[in-house]
């Protein structure tokens, strides 16, 4: 048993380990940020992507039905929507040809972003920031050198120190935004998981202690051969005294 | 009663359960680690309901199925929880298996008469990795479309049938909508192989009786005790806490099993940087990338495996048991496992700088392990005999573990 919890320890704290190093495979050191998942963050980021980041790229497995989930009222959303149905999805405004014309490439669906990138919302947000102006006035993205998209936030342009909060808090919430985009169901999931585990936990203390209650059986079983069989051969060695 | 009566004058259920549960002779010592092959059980059932739940929604078409993934994800009623647990057990499965292989490699539970219970658990680990291969296709994303075109491409090295076996796999020339096809036909026979073969497994358990952790046979009469209610308690309390660390994994921290760039629908157009397949391939991936010769790489890496079922024969010593009573063999035991975990780095890094050397050394060493074993096993036991050595174990000399009298 020692030795079970001692490796699984082990093997707790090298899992630990492997997520660290597997969360920062670029060679930039990601900024991390703790993400507001309430529901007026998430509309802020809603209504900067849907009016903003949908011309170029596309949030297909978005619908507009989907909004009523983060507080959007039926309202806010028909208003938004237009005459598109509820279950229209979020594709780009641009046609594709024009915006291949543009960048060379489609610019990638949102939807999954979050989770289709090592390092997730923090890659994300650090991206999105990670534009730098060099001499000669050209951008560049420290953590996607190359990148096609340009500078869309505007943060190798900004001057001042507010206007870069102001530009790293709208990005933070397109961040939490696009996160509860690619894993809607996370906040249900954690609360829902913590009862699981719990119970789990719960459970596992119950079974121990029947375990132990048991096994205690066998114990007494092996105890009592144990004398028995002492009694055997004290009662042999009085005999061969005795004769 | 009435009903079991009934049933018992046509079907021997009660003699059933008397020998497989009730009345079948258990060593009492058995420890922790003798946890994990109901471990497995369990886990197999549990990606057997689950995916025949993901079956219901998933669609096998290579313009359908990555969106029909992210449907299940999304749109079907706690279709994350089914598919969650689905990726999730698929890691966990060989987490269990492996630290089960590990125990019967520690204990010395391959060795005579137990060797077509070691024969059997090769070819269910061969079938795993079978349904974990053809399952990862399905998800039709990145890492699953370039890990199947890498893997499958590897059988082109059989001399003269290598092609036509890799069309026969592929079902086209490239990976595509036929590969998708008959990879989920295979994803969903295999695991009713599986469930076959683990029934020969246990039938052969059975016959030839557990060993024990003490390395000889027990002597006294109540260190035998019956599987109900002993063991199935002890295994339902190891059960609770594999699942509260298990289900810790799937709300809290699901992704961490998945690779980032199966979020990326699969392009044949564009190679990811950096192929690397799920972490329970990884230290086969890395053996066969250690191997210049693309082909000897294969056998290298088919041998890695096969290499297990010599096992029996290649322990020589006249001591029973494994790691417990034997010095050396347990110092080899460990040089296996931290070389194991060389090679799963190795296998994750790309194939650069001195990661080639280390690779290969780490190659080198896990089939060192096997080529000393004969030698070291035989050398460990004239060791042993020189030394005083305990009487129990002197008095074993020569006798497998068994449970006493059948």
């Amino acid at each position: 048993m020692k030795t079970l919890l001692k490796t699984t320890m082990a093997l707790v704290c090298a899992t630990g380990l492997s997520t660290a190093w597997a969360a920062a495979p670029s060679h930039v050191e990601l900024e991390k940020i703790t993400l507001d998942m309430s529901q007026s963050t998430l509309q802020a980021g809603a209504h900067i992507v849907t009016e903003n980041c949908i011309q170029c790229h596309s949030l297909k497995y978005i619908k507009y039905r989907h909004f009523l989930e983060i507080g959007f009222t039926q309202e806010e959303i028909d208003e938004m929507r237009g005459d598109k149905d509820m279950n229209d999805r979020f594709g780009r405004v641009m046609e594709m040809s024009m915006v291949k014309d543009m960048f060379g490439m489609v610019p990638p669906d949102l939807s999954l972003m979050t989770k289709a990138r090592s390092g997730g919302h923090n890659y994300l947000y650090s991206l999105l920031i990670g534009y730098q102006m060099d001499e000669n006035g050209n951008s560049d993205n420290k953590v996607f050198p190359g990148i096609k998209m340009p500078d869309v936030v505007s943060y190798s342009f900004a001057s001042t120190d507010e206007e870069r909060q102001e530009i790293r808090e709208q990005v933070a919430s397109v961040s939490s935004f696009l996160s509860w985009a690619a894993d809607p169901h996370a906040e249900k999931r954690e609360t829902i998981g913590a009862y699981v585990v719990a119970y789990l936990i719960f459970l596992s203390i119950l079974y121990y202690l029947l375990k132990k209650r048991i096994w205690a059986r066998v114990g007494e079983r092996q105890a009592a051969e144990e004398a028995h069989r002492k009694q055997a051969a004290a009662e042999t060695e009085a005999e061969a005294s005795k004769a | 009663m009435k009903i079991v009566n009934w049933i018992d004058a046509r079907f021997p259920l009660t003699p059933f359960i008397k020998h497989e549960l009730t009345e079948y002779q258990t060593p009492a010592n058995l420890n922790y680690w003798w946890n994990f092959g109901s471990l497995a059980g369990f886990i197999l059932v549990l990606q057997i309901v689950t995916g025949l739940f993901l079956a219901m929604h998933y669609k096998a078409d290579t313009s359908l199925a990555f969106d029909s993934v992210d449907y299940i994800m999304r749109e079907v009623n706690f279709g994350w929880l089914i598919r969650y647990l689905h990726s999730t057990g698929a890691s966990a499965f060989f987490v269990i298996i492996y630290i089960h292989m590990l125990r019967g490699l520690y204990y010395g539970s391959y060795r005579k008469p137990r060797e077509m219970l070691w024969w059997s658990g090769i070819a269910l680990l061969l079938l795993m990795m079978g349904a974990a291969f053809m399952g990862y296709l399905l998800p039709w994303g990145q890492m699953s479309f370039w890990g199947a075109q890498v893997i499958t491409n590897l059988f082109n090295t059989i001399p003269f049938i290598g092609p036509d076996i890799v069309l026969l796999l592929r079902g086209d020339f490239t990976v595509g909508d036929a590969t998708l096809t008959r990879f989920f036909a295979l994803h969903y026979l295999i695991p009713f192989l599986i469930v076959g073969l683990v029934v020969v497994h246990l039938v052969t358990l059975h016959w030839v009786k557990s060993t024990n952790p003490s390395g000889y046979t027990l002597q006294r009469e109540s260190d035998k005790i019956p599987f109900h209610p002993y063991y199935t308690v002890k295994d339902m309390f190891g059960l609770f806490v594999f699942l509260a660390i298990f289900t810790a994994y799937v709300f809290f921290d699901p992704e961490f099993w998945i690779a980032p760039e199966n979020y990326v629908p699969a392009n044949p157009l564009q190679t990811p940087s950096h192929i690397v397949p799920e972490w329970y391939f990884l230290p086969f991936y890395a053996i066969l990338r250690a191997v210049p010769h693309l082909t000897m790489g294969v056998v290298a890496m088919v041998g890695a495996i096969l290499i297990l079922a010599a096992l029996p024969y290649l322990d020589r010593s006249r001591f029973a048991g494994g790691g417990v009573n034997r010095p050396f063999y347990r110092l080899m035991f460990i040089f296996l496992v931290l070389d194991l975990c060389v090679l799963t780095w190795v296998g994750k890094q790309p194939p650069e700088g001195s990661m080639v050397l280390i690779g290969q050394l780490a190659t080198a060493s896990y089939f060192l392990f096997f080529i000393a074993l004969p030698f070291v096993s035989k050398w460990e036991e004239r060791w042993l005999l020189a030394r005083c050595i305990p009487e129990p174990v002197k008095e074993n000399l020569d006798k497998p573990v068994s449970l006493g009298k059948r």
